[in-house]
């Protein structure tokens, strides 16, 4: 059964997505329209880099997830102190952000950004 | 996927081809390398040498009245030389034919005393010129980017830089890309007598990597296509339905097609290996992918890959995105450039500032340029970029396209099929390509002088960049300017400056002429302490390989300052009671190229900066700050660092617009130079942050901040249900903003 509360949230949602459409129609964008629809949600995750001030263990990586209310899931080591985690986060995209400004303050983390991916500089 | 035993076979039956090769090479050498052919000028005419004489305009009554020619004869005579043949060039000018009389005199020695003759005002040797290093290969003529300046203003001038070198197999090359196809006629296997070594394919993602599996060792390009069916899974959803690009075989025969080969392109360098290493499989590729592959390349050991076999001195890589210059990326590029591999990145297309991670500190950046030298309307710019290259235009907007760089590729939309080149109707355009032009000059300069470390060559890299950048002749083409947001975007032709498009345009033959001098060194021993002397020894410094530093010479360049040249290369110092000076030392090679060092001696210690090229008298404090630009979200922190040369004060006080320290309206900054942006985004959104030198506080040096509202999360995913229309409204206007932006591309005129 569909709440009112959330037939509100869809009615709102199309209002959105009239100029969202309009403009993509006109500048050929669709993909960012995917991205968009992924936003409602309660779990966010994101893959991030991290650098360590430190090379981290188990304990201290269990200690930053608590401290910073985040789970942090190895996926892969770049050097001794700069690693790739999939970052998970309760609520929204905007959570996920949130988490990653409380990691970049923790003490024990030099830098945390997100796994940007790049495409070529091609213009043929 | 190869197995780890074919991986071991593969590499086994490399080796013993590259030895065979290497062998082959070497004896080759003399025939591939033109100035291995150049004999010495005297060789030419043995011990009859020709000289050319040019006199003095004669204005007096006794002068007029001799002829010329006895007026040649004399001086000749004067000089210990016996004429055998004088005939007129010109009024004034003669080529002489001589016969030494001073028995086992160098023939140099006699001419220095014509040139000294108060009736000569020049006279050199009779030289033999030789044709340009023209290489045969069939599509050559259309490769005007690497042809001299005549042909087009940014052309490279490769054929003047191949008469010095065609490079050494002594330099590896990698390129971070989608691959390269092996069997391309005009690149190949090592193992084959082609330039490709085996390299690496770091794509993680089975789906992105597009052959089955995730990192392996096979560097093929199978394809990145996006097909319409691609885009319903959740792995390309985001992605453009596009054909595969075959950008890795494109950036690789650019930076080394095998040349002079009669067919198909040439190369900017003939010798040097080149490793493909994969990092961009369909849809781009990730930081998490690039970061250790740019550490492989170096030949830093990267966990659960085997070592890199081949280290690479020069690495390429040609994409990006808008972005700061993040924290992982500057710990690597420090780690590989220590290391003593050079860094290369395009600019972008955008027309907008640099991309990341060309923007980084110690890469060479490089911006696009029009055949004619202005900046070409995609490209993007600003004060990072190092140099400029061409990077492609079509001055028509539509049929032929007159300035493609053309290159190697392959005719498949998907898979591989026909191997080909590109053209002015499948023309190839984009600052992918100014990069690898530009990595093919500094490999060889790497080839020409080992000794350079990466700060180095990327010093003389912009030495021998074309300058200043040639200026439209039509007159409503407006001049660049740095831009002052990631919306700030200049996608027309435009006038290039140094702030904008670098040093120069990029030219191969001035950056060789740059690498071929020696390189001047200071070490320094002793105590510092009041009444004592200290050693500074020129001794360290080196030439280039086949030449000697014969000459040493010290001077004071500022202060006062005491001090005797004890042997040649070997000043002693008095420790100043309280000020500085400065002390160069010059050197001088048996080619007669110089260098020099400067050092500055103060009562505590001595620093050692190069002296530049132009730079007379006492050298100016200078200060610059790393990252020169950079984006951050409110009340977030950003690490800057000065650089301050010339000074024996290094130190620096923060400023944030103007404030010592800043202020919470538009950020703060500690003493080591860490800033925090304010909480919210002010209003400009732009502040400066500022290093101004403690020594002399009229120096300073800044850099940009962006504030920004929101970072789009584009690779958020989530799970569950929940959220809000909220997340929506935040993301809209940066979707249209940001995403569209690179999807829109404009043909480049």
């Amino acid at each position: 059964m569909t709440s009112t509360r959330t037939r509100r949230r869809r009615f709102s949602l199309a209002v959105l997505l009239v100029p969202f459409a309009a403009a993509c129609a006109l500048s050929a964008c669709s993909g960012a329209f995917e991205t968009a629809l992924a936003a409602e949600t309660d779990v966010c995750t994101v893959q991030v880099i991290v650098r360590h001030a430190a090379e981290p263990d188990g304990a201290l990586l269990a200690d930053l997830e608590r401290a910073n209310a985040l789970t942090l899931e190895p996926v892969g080591v770049i050097t001794r102190d700069l690693r790739v985690y999939k970052l998970r986060a309760a609520g929204t995209n905007d959570d996920c952000i949130a988490a990653i400004y409380r990691l970049r303050r923790d003490d024990r983390v030099r830098s945390v950004d997100l796994d940007a991916r790049r495409g070529i500089h091609d213009q043929s | 996927m190869r197995t780890a035993e074919q991986t071991q076979l593969h590499l086994c039956t490399l080796l013993v081809a590259l030895a065979a090769t290497v062998f082959a090479t070497v004896a080759s050498a003399d025939e591939l390398d033109a100035s291995r052919k150049h004999p010495s000028p005297l060789a030419d005419f043995g011990a009859e040498p020709r000289i050319i004489v040019k006199l003095r305009s004669g204005d007096t009554a006794r002068v007029r009245a001799q002829p010329a020619r006895d007026r040649v004869q004399s001086a000749a005579s004067r000089s210990g030389m016996k004429p055998k043949r004088i005939a007129p060039l010109g009024a004034r000018l003669h080529v002489v034919d001589i016969e030494l009389e001073g028995a086992g005199e160098p023939i140099e020695q006699t001419l220095k005393r014509l040139k000294a003759d108060s009736e000569v005002e020049y006279a050199e040797l009779d030289r033999r010129r030789y044709l340009h290093a023209v290489p045969d290969d069939s599509l050559y003529a259309g490769q005007w980017y690497l042809q001299g300046r005549t042909v087009a203003p940014s052309a490279i001038d490769a054929e003047r830089a191949w008469d010095i070198t065609t490079g050494s197999d002594g330099v590896v090359v990698a390129f971070l890309d989608t691959g390269a196809l092996y069997d391309h006629p005009d690149l190949q296997s090592a193992g084959v007598g082609g330039r490709l070594l085996p390299g690496y394919d770091f794509i993680s993602s089975a789906v992105a990597a597009n052959d089955g599996d995730g990192r392996d060792a096979d560097a093929t390009d199978p394809g990145d296509w996006i097909s319409p069916g691609d885009r319903q899974t959740s792995a390309f959803s985001g992605c453009s339905t596009t054909s595969s690009s075959w950008h890795g075989t494109r950036v690789a025969a650019i930076i080394g097609a095998r040349t002079s080969n009669a067919t198909g392109v040439a190369g900017v360098t003939w010798q040097p290996w080149l490793l493909p290493i994969r990092v961009i499989g369909k849809c781009g590729g990730l930081d998490s992918d690039i970061l250790p592959a740019m550490l492989w390349a170096a030949g830093i050991h990267v966990d659960g890959v085997p070592d890199n076999p081949y280290p690479a001195k020069i690495l390429n890589m040609s994409f990006g995105s808008e972005d700061s210059c993040e924290p992982a990326y500057e710990d690597v590029i420090e780690e590989i450039t220590a290391h003593g591999t050079v860094v290369v990145a395009s600019a972008g297309n955008e027309g907008g500032p640099v991309d990341s991670p060309a923007n980084c500190a110690g890469v060479v950046a490089v911006s696009g340029l029009r055949h004619a030298g202005t900046k070409v309307g995609y490209s993007s710019l600003g004060p990072e970029v190092t140099v400029s290259a061409p990077a492609g235009n079509c001055v028509n907007t539509s049929g032929a396209c007159l300035f493609s760089i053309v290159t190697a590729t392959n005719e498949g939309t998907t898979t591989p099929t026909v191997h080909s080149y590109t053209n002015q109707l499948n023309y190839n355009v984009g600052t992918s390509f100014s990069a690898p032009i530009v990595a093919g000059i500094a490999a060889l300069m790497a080839s020409a002088n080992g000794n350079l470390n990466a700060p180095r060559l990327i010093e003389r890299l912009r030495e021998g960049a074309v300058k200043p950048f040639p200026v439209s002749t039509d007159s409503t083409v407006p001049q660049c300017h740095v831009p002052l947001a990631s919306g700030d975007v200049q996608n027309a032709e435009c006038n290039c400056t140094t702030a904008t498009c670098g040093a120069g345009m990029a030219n191969a033959a001035g950056a060789l002429e740059a690498a071929l001098r020696p390189i001047a060194a200071v070490t320094i021993s002793g105590a510092f302490t009041l009444g004592s002397t200290v050693t500074l020894s020129g001794l360290q410094s080196t030439a280039v390989e086949g030449r000697n530093v014969v000459a040493y010479r010290w001077s004071l360049q500022c202060g006062s300052g005491t001090f005797t040249a004890a042997d040649p290369a070997a000043a002693v110092v008095d420790v100043p009671a309280n000020d500085s000076f400065t002390l160069r030392l010059a050197v001088t090679d048996d080619a007669g190229r110089t260098d020099r060092a400067d050092v500055i001696v103060t009562p505590t210690g001595a620093t050692t900066v190069p002296g530049t090229a132009s730079s007379d008298g006492c050298a100016s404090i200078g200060v610059s700050v790393s990252p020169t630009s950079t984006s951050v979200l409110p009340n977030s922190t950003r690490t800057f660092t000065a650089t301050v040369t010339n000074a024996a004060d290094q130190t620096v006080t923060w400023q944030v617009d103007g404030v010592v320290g800043g202020n919470s309206i538009r950020g703060t900054i500690t003493a080591t130079g860490e800033y925090t942006s304010p909480a919210s985004v002010p209003t400009p959104a732009v502040v400066t942050v500022t290093a101004v030198s403690n020594q002399d506080p009229s120096r300073s040096g800044s850099a940009s901040v962006t504030i920004m509202a929101v970072q789009l999360p584009q690779q958020v995913t989530t799970s569950g249900g929940g959220g809000g229309a909220a997340d929506f409204a935040g993301l809209l206007s940066l979707l249209l903003a940001l995403s569209c932006r690179s999807l829109v591309r404009r043909r480049a005129t």
